[in-house]
């Protein structure tokens, strides 16, 4: 005799299956946010939590890894704000001087380097492939913010990559 | 997207960012662990899909009482509406008492306000179970949508502003700003496929609005002219002044546009502006819509006028710290006019409140404020006091060129803050040149 699986292990099952499969990009969202590893993974540790005890209120599998990845960018937000950091809730930056900076060796160098809120939107427009509108979402910012978030990334970017202006 | 974008999503593929070794391990004994979910599935009433479709002229013009009307039901207003005093809500304003329910949730659309400029949609939500919050009790709502003559219309989110009436109930105020012309009888539908996050559904409702109201005059002009602006070609696609505000729109390919000019009347008068933001797709140019503040029906040409920012010796723009006593307040030094000055200062328990007049060298340009500034406490000896925990904020009113900077530190230790006796703020080294010889007019007439 088969045993079918009851609703709530197949809930388990195909959350488990979800979060396996965005895993990684949660540990990039949330890695931009914060500045080591080992926080980066207690975000996406605090964020699967969450997302588990809400699976039922997701109705649209499609739209889980924007879902799971709102929630770890709200987990690392969260954490670093324990952290005891200075953190800017408006969109200006650090207003301290230009210094001479070494080119980065690859792109994750470069975009660490990166002001933090930069940081963010160019894990999710970048690696994450997700449109403006859809970082704008996952970050909960207007879309004009995250067009000047970028904007200003790829100036940085462009300098510390040693990229021609294209 | 251009090229770098492309480059960049490219090499993101690529090289990936290094992930700690065993992370796969131990998000797999995560899920194998996860506890029982603290909320049982509900099982819900069926709900009834109830949508109703509105086609209706909508003649109904309340001139400047809508405001009032608004103010009375609860929605969220602004004082000066979401312009500025002047501007203020939009006079060419209907009812509407439209509404469509699908997932438990009924939108009702109670009123809009349209002209030349800018849409406001005024909405009210109720839902057969409480509306998503997030951690922070806001709202997990999306922006609605809208299209007009069967075409997406942009930006929507960009100005959106809630309140809570209940649990069950939510108000909702949104503004976009119209990029192109559209026909007095205008064709609307306003649309969510998402109202909140993870809700998905339907709720659709179409109008026609008729925005050819008697009241106020607008300008509105498509010179579709082109404009250089540091070495970027653009073209000025539209020019508004309306009861609802102001502005132009930027079109071009490529990039985003320069923020580095100012935006000047036929009177010699500079008016205040602000990017509010940008339009593009992967194969049409980038529009971006400039608003701008006390622009006349009337005028004649604007001109486009670049500036740079320079710096003592040429060096890199950079900024200077300025130190006081709290005691010697108000505090600047020799870079006030293309700076600030801190004028007062108010140390509480969980946050500083400290407020920055902008100097007439920045303020000249129709109340621009720069980039505003930021503070910190020293003891008596100099030393950054200890705060844990600090956040900042910073509001800029353009009529007074005021800078309100808060630092909040809801940590912070009340003997710690005892010993503040002294202040410093950035001051920034560069000024503004403008440049004339690169100067663009926009004949209006």
């Amino acid at each position: 005799m088969e045993l079918v699986p009851t609703a709530a292990e197949r809930a388990r099952e195909q959350f488990s299956a979800v979060v396996t499969r965005h895993g990684r990009s949660l540990f990039r969202a949330a890695r931009a946010v914060l500045d080591s590893d080992a926080d980066a993974e207690d975000a996406v540790g605090e964020a699967v939590l969450r997302a588990w005890q809400s699976w039922d209120r997701l109705r649209t599998p499609e739209a889980a890894r924007a879902w799971l990845l709102k929630i770890v960018v709200n987990c690392a937000y969260e954490l670093r704000k324990k952290q005891g950091r200075v953190t800017y809730t408006d969109e200006l930056e650090r207003l301290a001087g230009a210094t001479e900076e070494e080119p980065a060796h690859g792109l994750w160098e470069a975009v660490l380097r990166l002001p933090e809120e930069q940081r963010a939107a160019v894990v999710l427009y970048y690696y994450e492939e997700l449109n403006v509108a859809e970082t704008a979402k996952t970050l909960g910012v207007a879309q004009g913010t995250v067009k000047s978030r970028l904007s200003r990334a790829r100036e940085r970017l462009r300098e510390l990559l040693n990229e021609e202006e294209s | 997207m251009n090229e770098f974008d492309k480059r960049m999503r490219g090499r993101a593929r690529a090289e990936d960012c290094p992930i700690p070794a065993d992370f796969d391990g131990r998000l797999e004994t995560l899920l194998e662990t996860l506890p029982q979910q603290k909320t049982a599935r509900r099982f819900s009433r069926p709900r009834k899909f109830v949508k109703h479709i509105l086609v209706a002229a909508l003649a109904a013009i309340f001139g400047t009482s809508v405001c009032g009307v608004f103010a009375a039901s609860g929605y969220p207003v602004r004082p000066g509406g979401f312009g500025s005093a002047a501007e203020g809500f939009q006079p060419y304003s209907a009812q509407v008492g439209a509404s469509v329910t699908d997932q438990g949730y009924t939108l009702s659309l109670d009123g809009i306000g349209m002209d030349e400029a800018f849409i406001t949609l005024y909405a009210t939500i109720t839902g057969e179970e409480p509306i998503p919050k997030d951690e922070w009790g806001e709202p997990e709502l999306w922006a609605l949508r809208l299209r007009a003559e069967g075409e997406e219309l942009e930006f929507w989110g960009q100005d959106q502003e809630t309140e809570w009436v209940d649990d069950y109930t939510l108000k909702v105020s949104q503004r976009c700003p119209v990029l192109r012309t559209l026909p007095e009888q205008v064709e609307l539908q306003i649309y969510s496929d998402e109202l909140f996050y993870g809700v998905s559904g339907d709720w659709s409702l179409n109008l026609l609005v008729d925005k050819s109201a008697p009241d106020g005059e607008s300008l509105v002009v498509e010179p579709n002219q082109a404009v250089t602006l540091h070495g970027g070609r653009w073209k000025v696609s539209k020019v508004v002044v309306a009861p609802s505000g102001g502005g132009l729109v930027l079109t071009g390919a490529g990039d985003y546009p320069p923020s580095n000019f100012f935006i000047r009347d036929d009177q010699g008068n500079y008016l205040y502006k602000e990017n509010y933001g940008t339009v593009s797709s992967p194969l049409l140019p980038i529009s971006n819509f400039i608003a701008f503040y006390g622009g006349r029906t009337d005028m004649e040409f604007l001109t486009i006028v670049p500036y740079e920012r320079v710096s003592p010796d040429g060096e890199p723009a950079g900024n200077h710290r300025v130190f006081g006593s709290l005691d010697g307040l108000p505090l600047t030094d020799g870079s006030a006019e293309d700076g600030y000055t801190l004028l007062t200062l108010d140390i509480g328990e969980e946050q500083a409140v400290a407020t920055f007049q902008t100097g007439q060298g920045l303020y000249q340009y129709g109340g621009y404020g720069g980039f505003g500034t930021e503070f910190g406490l020293l003891d008596g000896d100099g030393a950054e006091l200890e705060l844990g925990d600090t956040y900042l904020n910073r509001d800029y009113d353009r009529e007074t060129g005021i800078w309100t900077v808060t630092i909040s530190y809801p940590d912070a230790d009340p003997a710690e803050l005892a010993r503040a006796e002294r202040v410093w703020f950035w001051q920034p080294d560069d000024t503004i040149r403008v440049l004339e010889d690169q100067a663009v007019t926009i004949d209006l007439s």
